[in-house]
């Protein structure tokens, strides 16, 4: 298990959690919730994270956020998806 | 000198019977200008109860109990008042009159305020984007029972789409620190009855959007409709929300999707192509930075993970023989 938390998780195309932690679960994200108090294990890492049905990405260079984002993220949230931090 | 202390005392005789004949109220019955306001508010609740619908007919009994909630009184104590002004039919009857000056002196405003309630507000924008949102844009939403939600539905007509979006947004305000959330939702209700929807907390004060972007081809959608509903306890002062609207967008880029639209087995399936995602961040938020292969990684699990490091097992104790 770990937690990690930053300023902008891109959960799908349409969720985006400001200051929450996630809990990933051998690399799968299992949980998340808002940083409101301070909670053990949890690494702030600060920035963006987008979920990501994908355990690998490629083809991204010189995309636009933006662009990167709807490539990879899932248009509704349905489990199974991978951290990707920017 | 006598003669004139005698009538010292007959004044104070006579005065004395005078003022006794007055009403003195009892300490446990409501004062007639506090009654007269709480009457007021009473009568009111119980109009706003009759013009309820049959399916909303439990919010009459919530209008009264505001009422004795908004006096601090319990309706024991406004029956047993009652009883003793019943009895004393004359301070009732001035206590009436009272209330039904201010009636007919409130009744134009409440006119104007019923008439500015049913009338249908619709924004156009440029396109097919049209603002639904049929409340008032500024609520002030309590912990009461009857103050704590806001309740919305828009009956579809032949401008909804299938594949249309949904944008709810609006500024909240919570109006006093601690723990404290607004859950704002929004659901379209298809011709088969079915439900799509999307619910949001809102856990700090801002500016809040709800994005709900669902094709439900081949159904239609009959009605959209939702909520906002404040979560807090009776010592906070409540949330504000202003700004409130709710967009439908038509979305033109949008693909019909295959006729089994449950199906969901593999996540990869779900994933977005270029063509159904093409308008949804884009028109939301631009960013014009590039990402290249360096900025971005994938967080994955410690080897040292300090939540994965198993308790100890407790010693075995020796056993004193």
């Amino acid at each position: 298990m770990r937690r990690v938390a930053a300023n902008i998780i891109i959960k799908d195309a349409t969720t985006r959690l400001i200051n929450h932690v996630i809990e990933l679960e051998n690399g799968v994200i299992v949980n998340d919730y808002p940083l409101q108090v301070e909670r053990e294990a949890v690494e702030w890492i600060g920035g963006m994270i987008v979920c990501s049905p994908s355990n690998k990405i490629d083809n991204f260079t010189n995309l636009r956020i933006s662009e990167f984002i709807d490539k990879n993220v899932n248009r509704i949230y349905s489990g199974n998806s991978y951290a990707w931090h920017i | 000198m006598f003669h004139r202390s005698h009538i010292f005392i007959s004044i104070a005789l006579i005065s004395t019977f005078l003022f006794g004949c007055g009403k003195q109220i009892p300490d446990d019955v409501i004062d007639p200008s506090e009654m007269e306001d709480i009457l007021y508010d009473y009568h009111l609740a119980n109009v706003m109860g009759d013009e309820l619908q049959y399916n909303e007919y439990y919010k009459k009994e919530l209008y009264n109990k505001y009422v004795f909630e908004k006096y601090n009184i319990t309706s024991e104590k406004f029956d047993s008042s009652m009883l003793w002004y019943s009895k004393h039919a004359d301070e009732l009857t001035k206590i009436y009159k009272n209330v039904d000056k201010r009636f007919a002196k409130n009744s134009k405003l409440l006119e104007d305020a019923t008439a500015n309630l049913n009338v249908k507000k619709e924004k156009s924008f440029s396109g097919d984007t049209i603002d639904i949102w049929n409340k008032s844009d500024l609520v002030w939403l309590t912990s009461s029972e009857l103050t704590n939600k806001v309740l919305f539905t828009t009956i579809a007509d032949t401008s909804f789409r299938a594949n249309d979006m949904y944008i709810m947004d609006g500024d909240f305000h919570f109006l006093s620190s601690g723990k404290q959330i607004a859950i704002i939702c929004v659901n379209i209700t298809l011709d088969n009855d079915s439900v799509v929807g999307r619910t949001e907390e809102v856990n700090f004060s801002g500016h809040r959007t709800l994005f709900l972007s669902a094709n439900v081809a081949p159904y239609k959608v009959r009605s959209v409709n939702g909520f906002i509903y404040y979560k807090g306890n009776r010592k906070l002062s409540g949330m504000l929300a202003n700004n409130i609207s709710l967009l439908k967008i038509h979305n033109k880029y949008a693909v019909t999707p295959a006729n089994d639209t449950t199906s969901v087995s593999n996540p990869a399936q779900t994933m977005p192509t270029e063509t159904l995602q093409k308008p949804t961040l884009d028109s939301v938020q631009k960013i014009t930075t590039t990402v290249d292969s360096s900025m971005i990684n994938q967080i994955q699990p410690l080897k040292n993970d300090p939540l994965s490091i198993k308790a100890r097992t407790p010693r075995k104790r020796r056993q004193v023989n």
